[in-house]
C-alpha cells in the first residue's frame, strides 16, 4: 500500500498539472486564433479598423431636400449597423461645401441651381488622399448642369475609392407648367397678356398664379384657370418702367396647394410711353410712319411752339419738322435747349425750305444743341439788295425813346454788315414819295454810307407803289445773279396795282421781302404783290424784333440749299441696328451745314456735306437730318429700309429701346454668361478702345466687364458663376449706350425630373454601384489602404496567451484554492 | 528610422520579470529521455531542499519573448523607409516644345529625368502628363518620349489631381516653368522634385486666329490674328497670310515684352488659312497656324418651289446660306412650303405652313424665354399675318407666339423640323427688313448653329507662348528651397520625405510563429503528461 500511495498522489498531480497544461493550450490557441484574424486585417473594437464614409449630398433644387434627407438618414442607420467608424459629409450644388462631420442643417452657398458632380467627387478624392475612406456614397438624381462627372469617376476609380450612389430623382407633377409666353417689352401702363402651357394631366382644373415683381419692388398677383387644352392667359399692368420678373406656381383651386412652380420665368422689359411732340413746319411723311408704329405723338404746327415753352417736361423728345426760329419766341428755344442738354431730351430736327439757315437757326439756342452748324457755307452768288424803308409819319412811333424808323434803320445796317464784298446794295425810303438814298453800288460803300446815318427823318403817308416802281428799276440795272428787294413798311398798300408789280417784279427776277411792321401793316395786300413762290412777307408784331427777323430772312434766303438727284453715302454707322446701310437712295435737296465738333456725321452727299449727324448734346441725344424726311427725300419714303430708318432714329433720340449700333448678345453657358460685342465694320479701331460693358446681376450693381477682341469686329467679356436671375448688360460707348436684358433661368434645376440616364451607363462601366444598406458591411472586413492592425483584437490575443502562461506556470486548482480560502479564514478567525 | 505611436504600451514589458519568477523551480516540463534509470539507482536524489537553487524552466524565455513582440507591437512601432517608386508629372504645354541645345525641352528635360531616376536607382517609374493626367504612359521609355512630343500643346495642362499623389510614390514636375499655375499643386502639396528646362528666353508666336465673314463682301472673309511676344526681349515678326490660292497678305509687327498685336485683314473665300511668322525662333510650333474655315461655309439648302418669292430671296441674300434646288440631296437643311410631304422630311426642315387665307395676328408677339433675349428680333406686329393654325404638342417649343396661337414651333421629335404659320409672302413681310433676321433665326434653330455672325477660331491660350520660367523653381509653390537658379536642366534637389511604414505586423508575425511554437510545445507536455499519468492509475 505504501509503495501504491505515493504512486496514486504522483498520478493525482499529474492529472492536476495534465488539466492545467490543456486549458493553457486552449488558451494559447485562441490567442493564436485571434492574432491570426488580426493580422488577417479583421477590425473589432479598434475604432481605427472601421470603415470611413464620405456621403456626398446633392443639394441642388432638383433634388427635394425631404429625399436627400431620408436617404442620408438611411445611410447614417446602415453606417451604425456596420459599425462604421466615422460618416463624413460633404454637400453640395453648384459647388461643395467643406468637408463637414453628420450636419445636415448647415446653411451653406453651394449654389443650389447648378449640380456640379465632378467638383463634389474632387473634393471627396482630395479628402480621400489625406485619410482614405472605404466607399464614397453619393445621394443624387445624376442630373449634372456643369462639370463632367464621368470624368471625376475614373479618377475615383483611379483612386481605388468605390462609388455607391442613392438614386433620389424627383418624380414629375402630375401637371407642371411646360412654357410661359410673354412679350420682350411693354408701355408702361400697358395691360399685358401672358400665356402659360401647362403639360401632363390636363383635364383636372388648376389655377395659374402669376406673381410680378418690379425694381422697385411692387408686387402684383394676377391669376387665371386653365382651359381644357392646358393653356391659360393671365393678364397684368405694367406700372412701372423697369424689368418685371414673372414667377409662376401653378394651384389646385380645391385645396390651394401648389403642385408645381417656376421662379423667374419671364422677364418683360417695361419702356416708358415714347411721347414725342411733333412740330410740323411743313407736312412730312415721318409723323405719319411713326403714328402707323405705334409711337405716341403730340403734333402741333410750328407756329403754335410757344404754348410748349413749358410744357417740354412730359415729352422724351421734340421733332422739329422744317421750322423755322421764327416759328417760336426766344423763350421757347431756351426752354428746348435747357431740356436737351440738362434733362436729356431728345430732339431731332429736320431740314427743309424753312429750316437751317434758311431758318435763321444760325446763331441761335437752336443751334447751340444741334450737331450741325447752320452758317451758311457759300455766299457764293452775288446779289444785289435793294432796301425799301417807310419813312411815313407812322414809323416815328415807337417806346423808350426808339421809334420804328430807327430800328429799320439798325436792321438795315445789320444786314448790310453781312453782305460780302461782291455783293452790291441801294437803300431808298419813302412816304408818299420815294428818295434813294444811296444808288446801287458795292456794299462796302454802302455800308460806308450807311453808318454815316440817313438824311431823313419820319413824316408824311405812305404810297408803296412808286417806292416799289423805284426800287425794282434799281435792281433792273444791276447785273447780280440775285436780286432782292427788302421792303420795311407800317401801312397800307392803297390803290397800288398790285398785279402789275407782282409781273415786273417775276419778270426781273426779283424776290420780295416784306417786313409788315405793327399790327396796321396790310399784310396781305403785300403778300399779293410778294407772290408766294419766290416771296415772303413777314409780320413783326415787335419792332425790336426787325434787326434780327431783317437779318436771318436775308441769310436764310441766301442760305445754300443744294439740289438735283444728290447721291448719298455712309460713312459711319447710325446709332441704331442694324446702323449701316449700302443701298441709300439718293435725296433731291438738302441744307448745307458744317458738322460740329464732336458730332458725327454718318450720311453725307458725295460733296461730304452732312446729311444725317447726330451728337449728344449734355444729356440728350441730337440728330440733324439736313436733307428732311419729305419732300427733300421722296425716294427714302419708299425705300425698303423706311421703317427702320424712321424708328430708328425717333427711337435713339427717345433714348427708350435698345438702340445702338452695337450687337450685344449674351449667352448662357453652364459655368457663366458670354457676352458678345460687334462693333460695326469702319469702326473697330475707336469703338473698341472706347467700349465698355457694365452689368448689374442680381448681386451686384455696374460691376466691369474686361473685353477681349476674339474675332474680327467682335469682342468678347466673361462672366463667370453667374447664378440665376435678372442681368442688366449696358455697352456704352461715345455714340451712346446700348442696353440688354438677359434672364438667366433656373430651368436646368427646376423643369427636370427622375434620374440622369448616365446613371445606368455609369453603372454599366463599373464607374458605380447601386448602393445597399449592406454595402457598408462588404468593406467591414477589409481596410482601406493598409491601415493599422486592430489593437483590440492584439491586447486580446496578448490577454489570452498571458492566461495561458499563468494557468500553466501557477498553481491554481480548486482544491488549492479552496485550501487557501480555509488558510485564510482560519488566521482571520 | 524607429518610431512608436504609442510608447506607454512600452510598460508592458515589465511583465517579463513575472513570467520568468512564473517559471522559477518547480517541474521541467521539458521530456528528458533516458535509457535506464538503474544507473541512478544508488545515488542520492538531488531535490531543492537540498540548498540547490533550480534554473528556470527554459520556456519562459520563449513565452517572454512573446509577450514582448505584443507590447512592441501594440505600441505601434512606424518604419521609415525610402519611397522607391517615382510619379514624373510632364509639362506638355507648347512651349515644351521649344528647342533647346540638343533637342526641345521635352525631350532634354525627359531625358535628364531618365538620368537623375537611373542615378537615384529608381526601379520604378511612372509618366504622366499634365495635359492627360488620368492616362498612366508607363514607364519611362523611348515610346514615352516619342508620344509626349507628339501630343505636346493638344491639351491645356493643369496641376496633378489630388486623387493621383498617392503618398507610395515620390512626385517630380518636369516643366519649363514658363506657366506659373503648374506649381500649384492642390492641397499645398509640392512636388518632391523639379526638373526646370529652360534656356531659351525669347518667342513670339501666334496665340489666335479668328475668321468671319466680309458683311459687305460675301466673297470675302475678314482675318484677325493674335501675335504675342512670350519672351523677354521686344521682337519684331513678319505675318504672312496664305490661302489655298497662295500668299495674300503680309505685315511686320513689333511686339514688346509680354504684350500682343492684333493684326486684321481681309483675305478672299477660301476652305483654310494659314498664318505663319517669319523669321522662325526657337518654338516652331507656334509660329504657324492652320484654320478650318468650313464652319464659314454657305450651307446648301433645298427651296420648295411653292415657296414665296420674298422668302426665297431671303435665304438667296442670306451670307450664309445657298439655295440649291428642291430635289437636291446634298443639302443641310429643307424649306418647306407645302411640296413635300411630312415623312420625306428626314433632314433638318423649316416648314411654312400656309392652309388657310391669312389673317392679322390674334395678339402681340410673344418670344418664348427659350429664345434668349439678345437673340430676340424687334419684330412689329403690324408686317405681319398668319397663313395656318399651328396645333402645338406638350413636348413641343414655341419659340414665337400672337396671343394663343404659336407662330413658330420645334417640333420635338429626331429630326430638327421648325413650323412656322407665318404668312412670309403677304406685302407687309415682304416690305419689313425683319424678315431676313426672321429667317436667319429659324434656320439657326434647324441647323443648331449660328449661321448671321459665326466666327471661325482657334485659340491656343495666352500661356502657350510663353517660354521664359514666370517662377524660378526656388520661388514656386512646388519647389525645395534651396536648388540653384534658372538654366538649362535645372532641377531641384529631391526633398526627404520618407514613407513610414508600419513596423507592428512583423513582430505580430513573428509573435505568431512563436505561439504556434508554444502551443506545440504545450501539445507535447500535455501528451507527455497524459501518458504518465495513464501508466501510474493504471
Amino acid at each position: 500500500m505504501d509503495s501504491v500511495e505515493p504512486q496514486r498522489r504522483v498520478g493525482g498531480r499529474v492529472s492536476a498539472v495534465g488539466s492545467r497544461t490543456w486549458l493553457a493550450l486552449a488558451l494559447q490557441v485562441a490567442a493564436l486564433v485571434v492574432l491570426s484574424l488580426a493580422l488577417l486585417g479583421t477590425a473589432w473594437l479598434d475604432p481605427r479598423g472601421k470603415p470611413r464614409v464620405l456621403v456626398l449630398v446633392d443639394r441642388s433644387q432638383s433634388v427635394p431636400r425631404v429625399t436627400g434627407d431620408k436617404a442620408l438618414a438611411e445611410v447614417m442607420r446602415a453606417a451604425e449597423a456596420a459599425g462604421a467608424q466615422e460618416l463624413q459629409l460633404i454637400e453640395f450644388a453648384g459647388k461643395p461645401a467643406e468637408l463637414s462631420p453628420e450636419s445636415i442643417d448647415r446653411p451653406t452657398d453651394l449654389d443650389p441651381s447648378a449640380t456640379n458632380i465632378e467638383a463634389a467627387l474632387e473634393a471627396a478624392l482630395a479628402a480621400h488622399v489625406q485619410a482614405p475612406f472605404a466607399s464614397v456614397v453619393v445621394i443624387s438624381d445624376g442630373l449634372e448642369n456643369a462639370g463632367d462627372a464621368a470624368r471625376a469617376l475614373r479618377a475615383a476609380r483611379e483612386a481605388r475609392l468605390p462609388v455607391r450612389w442613392i438614386a433620389v430623382g424627383r418624380e414629375p407633377p402630375q401637371t407642371r407648367i411646360a412654357e410661359v409666353l410673354v412679350p420682350d417689352r411693354a408701355l408702361v401702363g400697358q395691360r399685358v397678356q401672358m400665356t402659360v402651357q401647362l403639360a401632363g394631366q390636363l383635364t383636372s382644373p388648376v389655377r395659374i398664379k402669376a406673381v410680378l415683381r418690379a425694381p422697385g419692388g411692387d408686387v402684383q398677383t394676377s391669376s387665371s384657370p386653365s382651359n381644357g387644352a392646358g393653356r391659360a392667359t393671365i393678364e397684368f399692368d405694367a406700372r412701372g418702367i423697369g424689368p418685371l420678373l414673372v414667377d409662376l406656381a401653378l394651384e389646385d383651386p380645391a385645396s390651394g396647394r401648389t403642385i408645381d412652380a417656376m421662379t423667374e420665368a419671364a422677364v418683360v422689359d417695361v419702356t416708358p410711353r415714347a411721347a414725342i411732340l411733333y412740330a410740323q413746319g411743313s407736312t412730312g411723311a415721318l409723323a405719319h410712319s411713326l403714328r402707323q408704329g405705334g409711337w405716341s405723338l403730340h403734333v402741333v404746327p410750328a407756329a403754335r411752339l410757344d404754348a410748349h415753352a413749358d410744357g417740354l417736361d412730359g415729352y422724351q423728345a421734340v421733332v422739329l419738322e422744317d421750322v423755322a426760329v421764327s416759328d417760336a419766341g426766344p423763350r421757347f428755344w431756351s426752354s428746348l435747349a435747357a431740356a436737351v442738354k440738362n434733362r436729356g431730351l431728345g430732339l431731332l430736327v429736320l431740314g427743309g425750305e424753312r429750316s437751317f439757315a434758311r431758318g435763321g437757326y444760325r446763331g441761335s439756342a437752336l443751334e447751340s444743341v444741334l450737331p450741325v452748324s447752320s452758317e451758311p457755307a457759300a455766299l457764293d452768288e452775288p446779289a444785289a439788295i435793294v432796301f425799301a424803308v417807310d419813312k411815313s409819319g407812322s414809323m416815328g412811333q415807337g417806346s423808350g425813346g426808339v421809334d420804328r424808323f430807327a430800328l429799320a434803320q439798325r436792321a438795315v445796317l445789320e444786314t448790310a454788315r453781312g453782305l460780302t464784298e461782291r455783293d452790291s446794295l441801294g437803300l431808298l425810303v419813302f412816304d408818299v414819295d420815294s428818295r434813294v438814298l444811296i444808288p446801287m453800288g458795292p456794299s462796302p460803300a454802302g455800308v460806308a454810307a450807311l453808318e454815316r446815318g440817313w438824311p431823313v427823318s419820319p413824316n408824311g403817308g405812305t404810297k408803296l407803289a412808286p417806292a416799289l416802281e423805284a426800287a425794282i428799276g434799281e435792281l433792273e440795272r444791276s447785273e447780280a445773279g440775285r436780286r432782292m428787294l427788302i421792303v420795311v413798311t407800317d401801312g397800307f398798300v392803297e390803290g397800288a396795282p398790285v398785279e402789275s408789280l407782282r409781273a415786273r417784279l417775276d419778270r426781273s427776277r426779283i424776290e420780295m421781302i416784306a417786313l409788315a411792321i405793327g399790327p396796321d401793316a396790310d399784310v396781305r395786300s403785300l403778300e399779293r404783290v410778294a407772290g408766294a413762290r419766290s416771296g415772303r412777307v413777314l409780320r413783326v408784331n415787335e419792332a425790336a424784333e426787325l434787326p434780327r427777323v431783317m437779318r436771318s430772312e436775308l441769310e436764310g434766303r441766301r442760305a445754300r440749299v443744294e439740289r438735283g438727284t444728290i447721291a448719298v453715302e455712309q460713312p459711319q454707322p447710325l446709332p441704331f441696328a442694324p446702323g449701316t446701310w449700302n443701298d441709300w437712295p439718293p435725296v433731291a435737296a438738302h441744307a448745307v451745314t458744317r458738322s460740329q465738333a464732336g458730332a458725327v456725321v454718318a450720311v453725307q452727299s458725295r460733296r461730304g456735306e452732312p446729311l444725317i449727324a447726330f451728337h449728344r448734346s449734355g444729356l440728350g441725344r441730337v440728330v440733324a437730318v439736313t436733307s428732311g424726311l419729305g419732300p427733300w427725300s421722296p425716294d427714302w419714303l419708299g425705300w425698303h429700309e423706311w421703317p427702320q430708318l424712321a424708328g430708328g432714329l425717333s427711337t435713339w433720340v427717345s433714348g427708350v429701346a435698345p438702340g445702338g449700333a452695337l450687337g450685344l448678345s449674351v449667352t448662357d453657358l453652364p459655368r457663366g454668361l458670354q457676352v458678345e460685342v460687334d462693333i460695326p465694320r469702319g469702326t473697330e479701331g475707336a469703338g473698341s478702345g472706347n467700349l465698355s460693358i457694365a452689368v448689374d446681376t442680381p448681386a451686384t450693381q455696374g460691376r466691369s466687364l474686361l473685353l477681349d477682341a476674339v474675332g474680327p469686329g467682335r469682342l468678347r467679356a466673361w462672366l463667370p458663376d453667374a447664378g440665376p436671375g435678372l442681368y442688366t448688360f449696358v455697352a456704352s460707348t461715345p455714340r451712346g449706350t446700348q442696353r440688354q436684358l438677359h434672364l438667366r433661368r433656373q430651368r436646368a434645376e427646376n423643369e427636370r425630373w427622375g434620374n440622369a440616364p448616365a446613371l445606368d451607363a455609369w453603372t454599366t462601366a463599373g464607374l458605380i454601384s447601386a448602393w445597399t444598406p449592406g454595402s457598408l458591411s462588404q468593406h467591414r472586413d477589409v481596410r482601406a489602404g493598409g491601415g493599422p492592425v486592430d489593437r483590440t483584437l492584439i491586447g486580446l490575443a496578448l490577454a489570452l496567451f498571458l492566461s495561458g502562461v499563468l494557468i500553466d506556470r501557477a498553481s491554481l486548482t480548486l482544491a488549492g484554492l479552496g485550501a487557501a480560502l480555509h488558510r485564510w479564514r482560519a488566521r482571520s478567525r | 528610422m524607429l518610431t512608436l505611436v504609442t510608447p506607454a504600451w512600452l510598460f508592458g514589458l515589465l511583465l517579463l520579470p513575472v513570467i520568468r519568477w512564473l517559471h522559477r523551480g518547480g517541474q521541467h516540463r521539458r521530456a528528458v529521455p533516458v535509457s535506464s534509470l538503474a544507473l541512478w539507482r544508488g545515488s542520492v536524489a538531488s531535490t531543492p531542499a537540498a540548498g540547490e537553487r533550480r534554473p528556470p524552466d527554459p520556456a519562459w524565455r520563449r513565452r517572454a519573448l512573446v509577450t514582448a513582440l505584443i507590447f512592441l507591437a501594440l505600441a505601434e512601432p512606424r518604419l521609415s523607409v525610402d519611397r522607391s517608386r517615382v510619379t514624373l508629372w510632364v509639362d506638355d504645354s507648347l512651349s515644351m516644345q521649344t528647342r533647346e541645345g540638343q533637342g526641345t525641352r521635352l525631350v532634354e528635360g525627359l531625358a535628364r529625368a531618365r538620368q537623375l531616376t537611373s542615378d537615384a536607382g529608381f526601379a520604378e517609374v511612372e509618366v504622366r502628363s499634365l495635359g492627360d493626367p488620368w492616362r498612366s504612359l508607363g514607364a519611362l521609355g523611348e515610346t514615352t518620349v516619342a508620344d509626349l512630343s507628339a501630343s505636346a500643346g493638344n491639351r491645356e495642362p493643369t496641376p496633378p489631381p489630388a486623387a493621383l499623389l498617392r503618398a507610395d510614390a515620390l512626385h517630380w514636375l518636369l516643366t519649363d516653368g514658363a506657366d506659373a499655375a503648374l506649381f500649384d499643386w492642390p492641397g499645398g502639396r509640392r512636388p518632391d522634385r523639379v526638373i526646370v528646362v529652360a534656356s531659351t528666353l525669347r518667342n513670339a508666336g501666334l496665340e489666335r486666329i479668328s475668321a468671319r465673314r466680309d458683311p459687305s463682301d460675301p466673297g470675302r472673309i475678314d482675318l484677325l490674328v493674335k501675335l504675342t511676344n512670350g519672351g523677354v526681349e521686344v521682337e519684331t515678326r513678319e505675318v504672312v497670310i496664305t490661302t489655298d490660292s497662295g500668299e495674300v497678305a503680309r505685315s511686320t509687327h513689333r511686339i514688346e515684352t509680354k504684350a500682343s498685336a492684333l493684326v486684321n485683314a481681309s483675305i478672299p473665300a477660301s476652305a483654310r488659312v494659314a498664318v505663319r511668322l517669319e523669321p522662325g525662333d526657337a518654338l516652331a510650333a507656334d509660329d504657324a497656324i492652320d484654320l478650318d474655315l468650313a464652319p464659314l461655309r454657305r450651307r446648301r439648302v433645298a427651296i420648295d418651289s411653292k415657296c414665296p418669292a420674298p422668302l426665297v430671296a431671303a435665304v438667296a441674300a442670306h451670307p450664309a446660306l445657298r439655295l440649291a434646288a428642291e430635289n437636291a440631296t446634298d443639302v443641310e437643311a429643307v424649306l418647306d412650303c407645302g411640296s413635300r410631304g411630312p415623312a420625306a422630311n428626314t433632314s433638318a426642315t423649316l416648314r411654312v405652313l400656309a392652309d388657310r387665307f391669312p389673317t392679322r395676328l390674334p395678339g402681340p408677339l410673344k418670344w418664348s424665354p427659350t429664345v434668349a433675349e439678345s437673340r430676340r428680333i424687334l419684330l412689329d406686329d403690324e408686317p405681319w399675318l398668319s397663313a395656318a393654325r399651328i396645333d402645338a404638342r406638350p413636348e413641343d417649343v414655341v419659340l414665337l407666339a400672337a396671343g394663343d396661337e404659336p407662330l413658330i414651333l420645334s417640333r420635338a421629335g429626331n429630326a430638327k423640323l421648325l413650323e412656322t404659320s407665318l404668312d412670309l409672302g403677304s406685302m407687309g413681310a415682304s416690305r419689313s427688313a425683319d424678315l431676313p433676321l426672321l429667317v436667319n433665326l429659324m434656320f439657326e434653330r434647324v441647323l443648331g448653329v449660328e449661321l448671321l455672325d459665326s466666327i471661325a477660331m482657334l485659340d491656343r491660350g495666352s500661356a502657350s507662348v510663353m517660354v521664359a520660367p514666370a517662377h524660378s523653381p526656388n520661388a514656386a509653390p512646388g519647389a525645395v528651397p534651396g536648388s540653384s537658379a534658372v538654366s538649362s536642366s535645372n532641377e531641384s534637389r529631391p526633398r526627404v520625405s520618407p514613407m513610414s511604414r508600419d513596423g507592428a505586423w512583423p513582430l505580430l508575425a513573428i509573435a505568431l510563429l512563436l505561439l504556434v511554437w508554444e502551443i506545440v510545445a504545450l501539445g507535447r507536455q500535455w501528451i507527455r503528461l497524459n501518458r504518465n499519468a495513464g501508466s501510474v492509475v493504471e
